[in-house]
């Protein structure tokens, strides 16, 4: 079942007195509980794609719809509100809030909104996440006291914390050396098949791609290749031919 | 505590010394404007407590009768009255004073000067002894039925001194021309600083010499428990008074604060008379006026408050001074704050693209900002108030001797600080709106930053 959905999205930036077509019309469907990966050089469109389907951006034309709701036709509030309810977000240089220790950075989705969670449980939930990504004994420090890979650990937790249908992650290793992102990959996936949460990161390093079970890759604002492996296979899956142009 | 206002909070710390600048800045503002208005309003106290001793109460009744001959007599026959009209206030009256005065030429060898002599009862008016400032002699004479205590200016200008005998001539209250003998105790500042201390003598004596019937006297003058009932009470001793006998106009209600708004200079002119009228009553001095003939005792009620009109002024300029150096500031600190703001917006944009992103609306952006500009002004604030109660507790310890005009601003040689909640509540309000439209701008530019644009920022 498709919990993301691209209908010939189009986005163009304005750039001075010309325009630049970051994204130029791309259709393609994410699965629920997907481990997908972007891949493109730079300049390809990654980010525009995943900040609309982040919906921290909107298409100049054609559709995102995410969870159902087309994106081009709600307001800054309600983007705001579908952001909080359906994603979490993992940023290439961590974005951690540094007034905040590590519990109340994973902590701080939670109280942007209405939450089903007595105290009790949400403070469970975000030391079961803590513990997770191994950050049991930092519990207390903030974010300049620990190491680019630890802090991406706490992003991921963060990204978890409202236990969002879809987290997206730019670039999450770009910071990282490569066995840190490595690791860091391989915990999202860890959190993936766990919590069946669907992952969409982005990379310009094709050694990375290697744990996802969908891959994109994009040139110049188009799609030149969407395929499906099967869960832990490595071959592709036959039942989604590659798209080429 | 609410997420955001955590954050807010935690940010003022983030740049400890650009907070503790703005915070200093407004600190120093609070401090200014709370001093010179606590100071004020202490001085008010203190000058209407001193004033107060001197003239010989919070609320003059002084009564006047036209004789046969059509002169006007300074006295009140008709005590019945003022007895009744007092029962009104009773609860409120801490003392009854009745003093007597009268102009007199006063005479020491072959020099003479005009001044007023009071006759006080030096029993009930200790605060009175208390307050004089002896400069020669000592009251210890006071024990002498025509002893005198003289203002410094008029015994210089006899050439007197304490110890020494002066001559009065005075006119009793019926016209006739009376001489007396008066012993120099003290001689004391003229703590009004414009002549008005009077010359003060034994209220028997004096009233002997004045042919004063036994049981009548010139004027009465109150002391209440709380000088703020002041005004109510005066007004209910008048209004008695005016239903049941001659009464002057006051010059406080009808004039100061009069509804028949006069063209300006006729209306200083007419304040000008009053002042004149009041202090002559006051203070005797033959102020003579031109009015209708009228039976019976015709009575006069003024408070402290009425000649206060000049104290008042002085401290309405004083404070509308601090009030404008306390705005001058905060529109520096506001420009400040703005500054400020701008940079923390530039500072934080991937921050608040951060925050945007996982779902904090805009005006919870804007409510972060505006909450860290709250808590740097009330931090500010509190510091300002905590360092003015320092200064004020320890000005307020030391004492001030030998300066005579000042002591009338102060109490017993110690300048009194009165905070006043309304002010300081009003001055802190004014701060905090102040604070909040400064950081407006940037709060509302941070609230409406796109998320994708923030997010690439590179900060
Ligand atoms: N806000 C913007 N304004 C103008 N042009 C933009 C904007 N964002 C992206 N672009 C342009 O759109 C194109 C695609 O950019 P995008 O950031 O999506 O690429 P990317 O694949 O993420 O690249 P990278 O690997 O360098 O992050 C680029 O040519 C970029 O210059
Ligand atoms: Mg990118």
């Amino acid at each position: 079942m498709a919990i993301v959905e691209l209908d010939n999205v189009k986005k163009v930036y304005p750039l001075g007195k010309t325009e630049v077509q970051a994204v130029k019309g791309v259709s393609f469907t994410i699965d629920k509980g997907d481990f997908l990966c972007i891949i493109g050089p730079s300049g390809s469109g990654k980010s525009t794609i995943l900040n609309m389907i982040g919906c921290i951006d909107v298409p100049t034309e054609g559709r995102v719809i995410i969870a159902g709701k087309d994106t081009g036709k709600l307001n800054d509030f309600q983007l705001t509100e579908l952001r909080h309810q359906v994603l979490g977000f993992i940023f290439q240089s961590f974005n951690l809030i540094p007034v905040l220790n590590v519990y109340e950075n994973v902590e701080f989705p939670l109280l942007l909104g209405k939450s089903a969670m007595s105290k009790a449980e949400r403070s469970e939930w975000i030391n079961y996440l803590i513990d997770a990504v191994g950050l049991a004994d930092w519990r207390r420090h903030k974010p300049n006291e620990l190491s680019g890979g630890q802090r991406q650990r706490v992003a991921i937790a963060r990204a978890l914390a409202t236990k969002p249908q879809i987290v997206l992650a730019d670039e999450p290793t770009a910071n990282l050396d490569s066995k840190t992102g490595e690791t860091i990959i391989e915990l999202m996936k860890k959190m993936n098949s766990e919590l069946h949460t669907t992952f969409v990161f982005s990379t310009h390093d094709s050694s990375i791609m290697a744990v996802a079970d969908h891959i994109i890759r994009l040139q110049d604002g188009l799609i030149v290749e969407n395929v499906h492996r099967s869960a832990g296979g490595n071959g592709r899956n036959p039942s989604e031919a590659a798209v080429k142009p | 505590m609410k997420p955001i206002v955590r954050i807010a909070f935690r940010n003022t710390q983030r740049q400890r010394k650009r907070s503790f600048l703005l915070g200093g800045a407004i600190a120093f503002g609070v401090l200014v404007i709370t001093i010179i208005n606590a100071f004020t309003a202490g001085m008010i106290v203190n000058v209407k407590n001193n004033f107060s001793f001197i003239a010989g109460g919070h609320i003059f009744i002084s009564g006047k009768e036209l004789s046969d001959s059509g002169r006007v007599i300074t006295a009140i026959n008709d005590t019945a009255i003022v007895d009744e009209s007092l029962k009104l206030v009773e609860p409120f009256v801490k003392k009854v004073n009745k003093r007597s005065s009268s102009l007199a030429q006063l005479i020491f060898g072959s020099w003479e000067t005009n001044h007023t002599i009071e006759g006080v009862d030096w029993q009930k008016e200790e605060e009175l002894a208390a307050k004089l400032v002896i400069t020669d002699g000592s009251l210890e004479g006071l024990a002498k039925p025509n002893a005198m205590v003289l203002p410094k200016p008029i015994a210089r200008r006899l050439g007197v001194v304490a110890g020494e005998t002066i001559l009065a001539r005075l006119s009793t209250i019926t016209g006739q021309q009376n001489v007396g003998e008066f012993y120099v105790t003290a001689i004391v500042e003229d703590q009004t600083n414009f002549g008005a201390t009077s010359a003060y003598v034994h209220l028997d004596y004096l009233n002997d010499l004045l042919s004063l019937n036994s049981g009548s006297y010139q004027m009465i003058l109150l002391f209440l428990h709380d000088m703020a009932t002041m005004d109510q009470v005066s007004n209910v001793i008048y209004g008695y008074l005016k239903e049941h006998a001659e009464v002057d106009p006051r010059v406080q209600l009808d004039l100061y604060m009069g509804s028949n708004k006069k063209e300006d200079a006729e209306k200083e002119e007419e304040i000008y008379e009053a002042e004149r009228k009041v202090m002559a009553q006051i203070f005797g001095g033959g102020y003579m006026n031109d009015e209708e003939p009228w039976e019976g005792t015709k009575f006069a009620v003024m408070t402290l408050n009425d000649f206060m009109q000049p104290v008042m002024a002085m401290v309405g300029i004083l404070n509308t001074v601090a009030l404008v150096v306390f705005l001058i500031l905060l529109v520096i600190i506001m420009v400040g704050i703005t500054n400020t703001f701008r940079m923390i917006l530039i500072e934080r944009t991937r921050e608040i693209g951060t925050m945007r992103s996982f779902g904090m609306q805009q005006k919870d952006v804007r409510n972060i900002f505006l909450w860290e500009a709250v808590f740097i002004g009330l931090g500010g604030a509190l510091s300002g108030l905590f360092l003015a109660w320092v200064i004020m507790t320890v000005v307020g310890f030391i004492k001030l001797d030998g300066y005579p005009v000042l002591q009338f601003f102060m109490n017993n040689g110690h300048f009194t600080f009165l905070i006043q909640p309304a002010s300081v509540i009003m001055n802190l309000l004014i701060l905090l709106v102040m604070t909040l439209f400064a950081a407006y701008m940037p709060a509302r530019a941070a609230a409406r930053l796109r998320p994708a644009d923030a997010l690439r920022a590179h900060y």
